[in-house]
């Protein structure tokens, strides 16, 4: 089991050092000169402007050499500044991290909550019209636009009526946002929780335990749901780096004032060195997730760390 | 497992012609609840984009062919916008623009995707370790967000929107053409190829891809819908399609201003993404029970 950890985080650290790489070279994909469109928000910037910006930002290196300086600032947790506002990159993430976090979190509340029982009682009565509703709404979650639902619970509860706020800081303020992230992934959750439940189902433990004359609940909670979990415990995991993408589209329908609004305020204002901190915050946000749940998966399968 | 999905999969000894094997097949799809609701509401959808210029009442960029914010009405069936543009119009043309938009990401993804899944397949060894190393890192981190950041240092066009989209879509595809291709490879008739002094890129090309275009059917179809979805969220919050192009997500964002005065400004575009979006999905998971009994979802 350990060296599994080790060897898990050994990926992650090299996952990571790719990531800085391409992050670090996204800002040739811009077309002309990065360091002019920066500067573009200011009124005309003097040569002497733009020479010092470009040597901050290590533009002014050989490309090889470019990489090298933004690692070398990255250790020292120096992410750049922000061209507008000039604050340090790290600080101004790191004070919207946790109201992204919480809506993420909630959002996962919701999802898992009402997916993993919706999941679960589709598949014990497989075939039935009440399969049959619940997976059409499960399609339906999945293609419903998150942008498009959350304006529509905009529509009913804040305006017509107003029952909850449209935007704010407070807690019923996190609720149609959290509500329309959950739903989305509430329907993938409880897509797979169903098909996992169906193949456990089918498996000669359970039969052998109902043969017993076990109490329908103790099959099912003691034999059923336990194997099940570890398919679960991977959706969950991918679904959560999901839910914080999803999140920075919802956060923007209803003003909220996490990563996700501040990201497209930096794409706006072409503040570069923000993106770039944006995408890696939320790289290792996901790498460590990704460890975390292949630890929590070999913990449950101790099949899986011996492989 | 549960019941067989197609009675055409378990077939009688006797040996069936050609045409009748043809005419089981095609009973077995259209028996198949999803692929029949969805393909309809697929091609309903088309002929509709394609009709757009002919069928739309007004020109979908006319400022001023109705009253400003009208609510639905005997000459704007869906209301007029804030400039008083005839909103059915706009969506009709929004429709020749989703399909324009689903088709160039999902083509920019499939070829991209395709071919890396199987070369890194077929190839094996430490190109094909490293190959899909990468796909599986890109894979970890929502397609949102790879196109978001792709677009962020782009810039914001439809353009630059679609090619983000696609490629944020190519670990996807990328995946189920290496796990298709690497179960083929093992196959004789690949061994055969080879004996015979087929290229590398003959295998490839004429013998392994054939293979991998039942699954894609799935794939693409389910990859549509996501990338139709994920450049309306980009032209939503304004990194693809400008203003005043007929756009669907593109339309919701400007319509949000008016969501007391104008809600149905609000409701019809998002619901023509929806439907289109669940038409694809549907359709999509239909074949794939088509394909693949042991994994049916039953979705309708």
């Amino acid at each position: 089991m350990t060296r599994f950890v080790l060897r898990r985080l050994f990926t992650a650290l090299v996952t990571l050092l790719i990531s800085t790489f391409l992050v670090c070279m996204l800002i040739h994909l811009i077309p002309g000169d990065p360091v002019v469109m920066m500067m573009a928000q200011n009124s005309s910037p003097t040569p002497e402007q733009l020479a010092a910006m470009r040597h901050m930002l290590g533009l002014d290196l050989p490309i090889w050499l470019q990489y090298f300086h933004y690692m070398g600032r990255l250790l020292h947790g120096d992410l750049g500044r922000s061209i507008f506002g000039s604050d340090p990159v790290l600080r101004v993430l790191l004070q919207r991290l946790p109201n992204t976090f919480a809506l993420a979190f909630a959002g996962l509340v919701i999802a898992v909550g009402l997916g993993l029982p919706l999941g679960f009682f589709a598949a014990y009565r497989k075939g039935s019209w009440l399969d049959s509703a619940l997976m059409l709404f499960a399609v339906a979650g999945v293609s419903v636009p998150n942008f498009w639902l959350g304006l529509m619970l905009v529509l009913l509860f804040s305006t017509t009526l107003d029952w909850l706020p449209v935007a704010g800081e407070d807690w019923n303020s996190m609720i149609l946002p959290a509500v329309t992230l959950g739903v989305t992934y509430m329907a993938i959750i409880a897509r797979m929780t169903r098909s996992a439940m169906i193949e456990v189902f089918g498996e000669d433990f359970i039969r052998t335990a109902r043969a017993k004359g076990l109490p329908e609940a103790l099959v099912m909670y003691r034999h059923a749901l336990k194997p099940a979990m570890i398919g679960v415990v991977t959706i969950i995991g991918v679904v959560f780096g999901y839910l914080m993408g999803g999140a920075v589209v919802v956060e923007n329908v209803f003003s909220w004032n996490g990563l996700g609004r501040l990201a497209i305020q930096a794409i706006n204002y072409r503040d570069y060195p923000l993106i770039q901190g944006f995408i890696l915050l939320f790289a290792t946000i996901i790498v460590i997730m990704s460890v975390l749940l292949d630890i929590a998966y070999a913990w449950l399968d101790p099949r899986i760390s011996v492989s | 497992m549960s019941a067989p999905a197609t009675s055409a999969s378990l077939s009688p000894a006797v040996a069936p012609t050609a045409a009748r094997a043809r005419g089981r097949r095609i009973r077995s799809i259209l028996r198949s609840r999803s692929i029949v609701i969805g393909g309809v509401v697929i091609l309903i959808v088309v002929i509709l984009a394609l009709c757009a210029p002919y069928i739309a009442p007004f020109s979908p960029d006319q400022i001023g062919a109705g009253r400003r914010l009208s609510p639905p009405n005997a000459a704007h069936w869906l209301g007029t916008d804030e400039f008083g543009r005839d909103i059915l119009s706009r969506i009709l043309f929004g429709a020749r623009l989703t399909l324009y938009i689903g088709i160039v990401a999902v083509g920019i993804g499939l070829t991209c995707g395709v071919a890396i899944g199987a070369v890194a397949a077929y190839a094996g060894g430490w190109l094909g370790g490293l190959l899909m190393r990468a796909i599986d890192l890109l894979y970890t981190f929502p397609d949102v967000l790879i196109a978001l950041g792709l677009v962020a240092f782009l810039g914001p066009s439809l353009t630059n929107a679609m090619i983000a989209v696609g490629i944020s879509a190519i670990p996807y595809y990328a995946r189920v053409t290496y796990g298709v291709v690497l179960a083929e490879r093992q196959k004789p008739y690949v061994d055969a190829a080879e004996i015979i002094g087929a290229g590398h890129l003959r295998v490839i090309v004429r013998h392994l891809l054939p293979n991998v275009l039942p699954p894609m059917i799935v794939v693409a179809s389910l990859g549509f819908s996501a990338a139709v979805l994920s450049a309306a969220a980009l032209s939503f919050l304004g990194l693809g399609a400008q203003p005043p192009t007929s756009e669907w997500g593109l339309m919701l964002s400007t319509g949000r201003n008016y969501i007391t005065r104008a809600p149905w400004l609000l409701i019809e575009p998002g619901l023509a993404i929806f439907v289109t979006v669940m038409a694809f999905n549907v359709f999509g998971d239909g074949v794939r029970d088509l394909l693949d009994p042991r994994q049916r979802q039953r979705t309708l």
